[in-house]
């Protein structure tokens, strides 16, 4: 039945089938030994997905790849499966540094040290202090339990299957569209320059993109966080004084 | 590595973090990991934006994820709002609390069988003691000059 399915047909579905199993594993409803035994599965399909984009030849830049492209589906994994609001926003912060750290293998520093300043510093506390206010026992019923088991199992699914229909299949006969610029000048890889033998000033050369071709963006993005900045503190302020029974209107069946 | 295979590998990373993001945005019942479930996916499309940034040697995708991020921060600290008003209202941050939204002829949804607390998770992590108990003073005892 197999027999013509090729060897990386069969990893493709393992791939598939192992993310499925260990995302069942870990979003809830899930107890401690199915987040462990979803945790490994979760990191045996990540591995069995980039399996697809490796070369033969294996190098030290590649195996670091795997561990942090490891720890950051992991982390993200987890940050969905704890029944605990505030173990989740710490398992957020947790894959934002392991996608701080791929920006930083890829050779964006400047974007790297975003990440880390602005979404973990920022806004992981941010949520933080919203669970502080609203959750403040941390543990909650409906942090325990799903909607029915086929909207989970539809998810799992769609999850698993998401890198093979994106990326594994239409990369597979297809070759990739030739670069924009043919040269690549060192700060893109972050690698040490052999004319100067410093690294190259990646942070100066974004900002004069950033700040001559695309100015008129800038000064939108800054409008754009005023506004926020102003909606956030209208709705905090007259969200109270509206004095519809917004609870009349809920069923009142309680949980049990 | 060469530099197809390093697009392939981070375009992949970012799939599985998109893929993650939307099976917690679909399964989760709480308003704030629904809201981290979308950051998380936010953080997929900037990776991947990133590397093709590096593969075209063209700075425009690095940039549109410096703008991803302060349209991240600004959503963020609105729907915190919102979020917060809407635990006003309902006194819990159930989702199933504002499902007089749902379409019209639909069911309404149950809970049917509601797992109980796990014995893990009703521990608190385990701290190991330190210093020893302070010898109480017997004239503060007795006369309790801070009361």
């Amino acid at each position: 039945m197999f027999q013509h399915l090729s060897f990386g047909g069969m990893l493709l579905a393992a791939a598939i089938v192992v993310m499925a199993a260990g995302l069942y594993l870990l979003l809830p409803p899930s107890s401690l030994i199915r987040r462990r035994a979803g945790s490994v599965l979760v990191v045996l399909g990540t591995g069995a997905y980039l399996a697809h984009a490796t070369e033969a030849a294996v190098d030290a830049e590649q195996i670091l790849f795997w561990l942090l492209a490891g720890f950051t589906v992991l982390a993200a994994c987890l940050s969905m499966a704890m029944p605990n609001a505030v173990y989740a926003a710490l398992w957020f912060a947790a894959t934002l540094g392991g996608v701080a750290s791929l920006m930083f293998w890829l050779g964006a520093q400047f974007l790297g040290a975003v990440t880390i300043i602005i979404y973990a510093g920022a806004i992981v506390v941010m949520f933080l202090f919203v669970i502080m206010l609203a959750q403040p026992g941390g543990r909650a019923l409906y942090d325990r339990i799903s909607w029915s088991g086929s909207a989970k199992v539809t998810a799992v699914v769609l999850a698993a299957i998401l890198p093979a229909v994106l990326v594994v299949w239409p990369l597979q006969d297809a070759t990739l569209p030739a670069p924009v610029h043919a040269e690549k000048p060192e700060a893109f890889t972050g690698a040490v320059s052999p004319d100067s033998g410093s690294y190259p000033p990646q942070t100066a050369m974004l900002g004069r993109d950033f700040y001559s071709r695309y100015w008129v963006h800038l000064e939108l993005a800054g409008t754009l966080l005023l506004a926020a900045l102003v909606g956030a503190t209208v709705i905090v302020l007259y969200g109270r004084t509206s004095r519809t029974p917004a609870s009349s209107q809920i069923s009142k069946r309680r949980v049990p | 590595m060469s530099e197809p295979h390093i697009i392939k590998n981070v375009l992949l990373v970012a799939a599985m973090l998109f893929g993650i993001g939307l099976a917690g945005l679909v399964t989760r019942r709480n308003w704030i990991v629904v809201f981290l479930a979308v950051e998380m996916m936010l953080q997929g499309v900037s990776l991947a934006l990133v590397g093709w940034s590096r593969y075209h040697a063209e700075w425009g995708g690095q940039i549109l994820v410096l703008f991803i991020v302060a349209v991240a921060a600004a959503e963020a600290a609105v729907a915190l709002a919102l979020v917060l008003m809407l635990f006003q209202h309902a006194a819990s941050l159930d989702l199933v609390r504002w499902q007089d939204l749902r379409e019209e002829g639909q069911p309404p949804w149950v809970d049917r069988h509601v797992p109980d607390e796990y014995h893990e998770e009703r521990q608190w992590p385990h701290l190991v003691p330190a210093g020893r108990q302070p010898q109480p003073d017997e004239d503060e005892l007795l006369h309790r000059s801070h009361v």
